[in-house]
């Protein structure tokens, strides 16, 4: 039998066990060489702890690894890149100060005579990868200068650059923008046309039918099946992923109340003198939920960044319940009635580092019930934030972990948790889904139809076509800065 | 826990070790001078005493520090701040002399307080306002810290008669007094109250939360609707007046005047506390009173033996090195490679 009709990777009866915790429990399957190989699964269901044992960061307790029929043992993240496992992380790896080039060659080095770099070797081979993969990448840019999506393909480069030919993609689309995205899935395409194995890791079914040879689904650490893409549909895939049927999306209902946010001709110019928003005017009322949509990049965040006090507007009025707040600061916003869930959930929505009460009670930490005298009071802010996420259906272990360790839908929910708490009368929500597993996002969408139904207002920044189109009651377009209002959805 | 422990503990026993290859390798007993340092900070219960009132001021300065650190200002400005709080101390003390016992000592502790906050309004400002870098901004301040004090001794408060740059003794009655024991003077239980005081506020205080969230992320703060820039200069204003307050405690209670060389950069032994204390409340105290033996050996080794000072001066600073290990990724790699290795 020759190698060649091996499958690239054989996985047989593998179980990791994590305590009391099953992580993978009895998996088998295939992987063949030359094909794009989906995971689907939700969160906590065994995608990750399988593929850090691809990667050899964590070691089966039972089963076995076979890479063309014949088995290893991968010890080490070492061993397995000896095995032609190379990851792109999610993260990315790039350093921002260092060119393209540099990165692209960084730890394996191609090196002249007196140890010195090899920079034309390098520059030749980068090209002729660039060649390959079907891309034209300047590579003497600094990385930090090049968008998201550049950073993103040289990280693909720099698995090939270093040999090998099993790439593991976790979530490769998550942080690009919607055109850059079919780029993305063309280039994984012509990879696997020149007989790379790719694994790719989505959370986004349409990503995953459009380009996967075969999927697998993982439910709960147990391998519910393995299809060919033939045989999958949409529908399909959810109730294998679930064990359910697809539940119906929330629809917001119709019923709109007084005017509660008012902008009145704001214009934004970014520091470096762009003007990013130009005479933006709107009217928000209660049991509204506004999507604003457009091009990536075409000021939306901007817009919103102003309307929540982190950025100053050039010119321009913004009311909310009738004050003017467009001098105001953040707190002063927030206590009249201003909710924020920022796109980058990471950083400007939670902070990882401190624990979930902390999270939960920031913002708020010095007015009664959490704090009098300048002094918190453990005991009321412990039996309140219980209560509070246990509410938001927040899956943890305990209110003093670090928030860094929840799942990215976990993370939302601890964060809409704090926004809806503080009972705002307008919420001001960026990219609420990205990230996120399927359940996680027929949570946050109910949640914010709730919010809608009960009085709230909402407005959606959203580059997910489909999540503004179930959840708007109306939308306008954010067009070079400027707001073109469209046709009012029907009910 | 172990593990916390290890990680405090493990830089002090790597710093000795350190310190006492160097000492071997300079021709002297490394063991020998290891005790003679434990006998003569801990060998007598008056050596004790020392040990215990030179350590107040660094416990000051320590948890002066911390509160900076937390909120993540790297604060190198307080020996301006100790410098002149215990000038104004000095001076104050020296207009309380018919003033009752604790007036007499309250006043001059208030007045040095007052000093290193107020000194400490400018690099506050200039760091929060004017988003200078905050490590530059305060270390360069120091200097013009030292110079003032010196001017302002030459120019108003000479003493008469003094040839070197030194204000007049204070009287008897502003000394901080001995508490219990011969040689432990008040500033110690000032001190403790202090580390209790700094732990129930790291804990419990809204700002002593305000200042770790900002420390972390001050995205996430400015976005939940901190005011950010208050926490800041609250934090540097508190941390210039227990940093005043450590030189008031140390004029009171240690040299009974201002003058020149008062502080054998106290503040910057401070930051060492810090960082060895890793800015809670039990490490920095713990921390204190590990350089205070030093600082108190220092002196007296060279009397009764041959070791030179400098030994001390040499596991001081092998402390220092071994401590900042911690804030490179050195310490991290190090941590990781032994759990990847536990698995």
């Amino acid at each position: 039998m020759t190698g060649l009709s091996q499958p690239r990777i054989t996985l047989r009866n593998i179980t990791r066990v994590f305590g009391s915790h099953r992580a993978n429990d009895d998996i088998s399957l295939e992987i063949e060489r030359g094909s794009i190989h989906a995971f689907l699964g939700g969160n906590g269901a065994g995608k990750t702890t399988l593929m850090k044992m691809l990667q050899g960061l964590e070691q089966p307790d039972s089963g076995e690894i076979l890479f063309d029929g014949a088995s290893v043992s991968l010890g080490s993240p070492q061993d397995a890149f000896r095995h032609g496992v190379g990851m792109v992380q999610q993260e990315f790896s790039i350093i921002p100060q260092l060119t393209l080039l540099d990165n692209l060659i960084l730890g394996a080095e191609p090196r002249g005579r007196w140890g010195q770099i090899d920079r034309q070797k390098a520059l030749h081979d980068a090209e002729r990868l660039a060649v390959l993969a079907g891309v034209s990448i300047d590579w003497s840019l600094q990385a930090g200068d090049t968008p998201l999506h550049v950073r993103q393909i040289v990280e693909i480069l720099r698995g090939l650059y270093r040999g090998s030919d099993i790439l593991i993609l976790d979530e490769p689309s998550a942080v690009l923008p919607r055109e850059q995205v079919q780029n993305l899935l063309s280039l994984m395409c012509s990879l696997r046309d020149r007989g790379h194995t790719l694994i790719f890791i989505s959370h986004k079914l349409d990503e995953v039918l459009a380009v996967s040879d075969r999927i697998s689904i993982l439910r709960e650490g147990r391998h519910v099946a393995t299809l060919p893409r033939e045989g999958a549909t949409h529908d399909l895939l959810i109730r294998h992923m679930t064990g359910e049927a697809p539940r119906p999306a929330p629809r917001p209902c119709e019923k709109i109340g007084s005017p509660v946010l008012e902008v009145d001709a704001l214009s934004i110019r970014d520091p470096r003198g762009v003007m990013r928003v130009r005479d933006a005017s709107l009217r928000l009322c209660e049991g509204e939920i506004l999507g604003i949509g457009g091009l990536p990049d075409a000021g939306q965040i901007e817009l919103l960044e102003c309307l929540a006090g982190l950025r100053l507007q050039e010119r321009g009025r913004i009311l909310l319940k009738n004050q003017p707040i467009e001098r105001s600061t953040p707190h002063t916003r927030r206590t009249v009635g201003l909710g924020y869930l920022s796109a980058d959930r990471a950083t400007e929505s939670l902070c990882l580092q401190a624990s979930l009460q902390d999270n939960a009670i920031a913002g708020r930490h010095n007015v009664m019930p959490f704090s009098r005298w300048q002094m918190l009071r453990p005991a009321s802010i412990s039996a309140h934030v219980h209560a509070l996420l246990d509410r938001f259906g927040v899956r943890r272990s305990d209110d003093l972990l670090a928030a860094g360790h929840l799942s990215g839908g976990n993370q939302q929910r601890l964060a809409m948790a704090r926004e809806l708490d503080a009972g705002p009368c307008v919420l001001l929500v960026a990219q609420p889904t990205r990230g996120v597993d399927l359940a996680g996002i027929h949570v946050i969408h109910s949640l914010l139809v709730k919010f809608a139904e009960e009085g709230g207002a909402v407005i959606l920044i959203s580059e997910e076509e489909a999540e503004l189109q179930t959840l708007s009651t109306r939308r306008l377009t954010l067009h070079d800065g400027i707001l073109v209002p469209e046709a009012e959805l029907a009910a | 826990m172990t593990g916390r422990l290890s990680s405090h503990l493990g830089p002090i026993a790597g710093a000795l070790l350190a310190a006492m290859v160097v000492i071997g390798l300079c021709g002297f007993n490394p063991f020998e001078s290891l005790i003679l340092i434990f006998r003569s900070a801990l060998g007598s219960p008056a050596a004790i005493a020392q040990t215990c009132s030179s350590a107040a001021p660094l416990v000051l300065l320590g948890l002066a520090t911390g509160i900076c650190f937390r909120s993540g200002v790297f604060n190198v400005g307080l020996e301006g701040c100790f410098v002149l709080g215990g000038l104004a101390a000095a001076v104050t003390a020296g207009h309380c002399s018919t003033l009752p016992a604790p007036l007499a000592i309250l006043f001059p502790l208030l007045a040095g307080s007052v000093a290193g906050s107020l000194w400490m309004l400018v690099p506050a400002w200039l760091v929060v306002f004017r988003n200078l870098d905050d490590v530059v901004t305060t270390l360069m301040v120091n200097f013009v810290a030292l110079d003032l004090a010196a001017w302002l001794v030459e120019r108003f408060f000479l003493a008469p008669g003094s040839a070197n740059s030194a204000t007049a003794m204070i009287p008897a009655v502003t000394h901080l007094p001995d508490v219990g024991f011969p040689g432990l003077n008040l500033s110690f239980i000032i001190s403790i109250i202090c580390v209790a005081f700094y732990a129930a506020w790291c804990s419990r205080g809204t700002l002593g939360y305000e200042t770790r969230i900002v420390g972390w992320n001050r995205r996430f703060a400015r976005a939940t609707g901190f005011g950010v820039r208050r926490i800041l200069v609250s934090a540097m204003l508190l941390s210039g007046g227990i940093g005043g307050l450590a030189g008031a405690v140390h004029a009171l209670g240690t040299v009974h005047q201002y003058v020149t060389g008062f502080s054998a950069e106290y503040g910057f032994l401070g930051l060492t506390v810090a960082i060895l204390g890793d800015n809670r409340a039990p490490g920095i105290f713990l921390a204190s009173l590990l350089l205070a033996m030093l600082v108190v050996s220092g002196i007296g080794i060279q009397l009764i033996s041959d070791v030179p000072e400098e030994v001390t001066r040499l596991i001081e600073a092998s402390f220092i090195i071994f401590a900042s290990v911690r804030f490179t990724g050195f310490g991290r790699r190090l941590r990781n490679w032994r759990e990847g290795n536990a698995r």
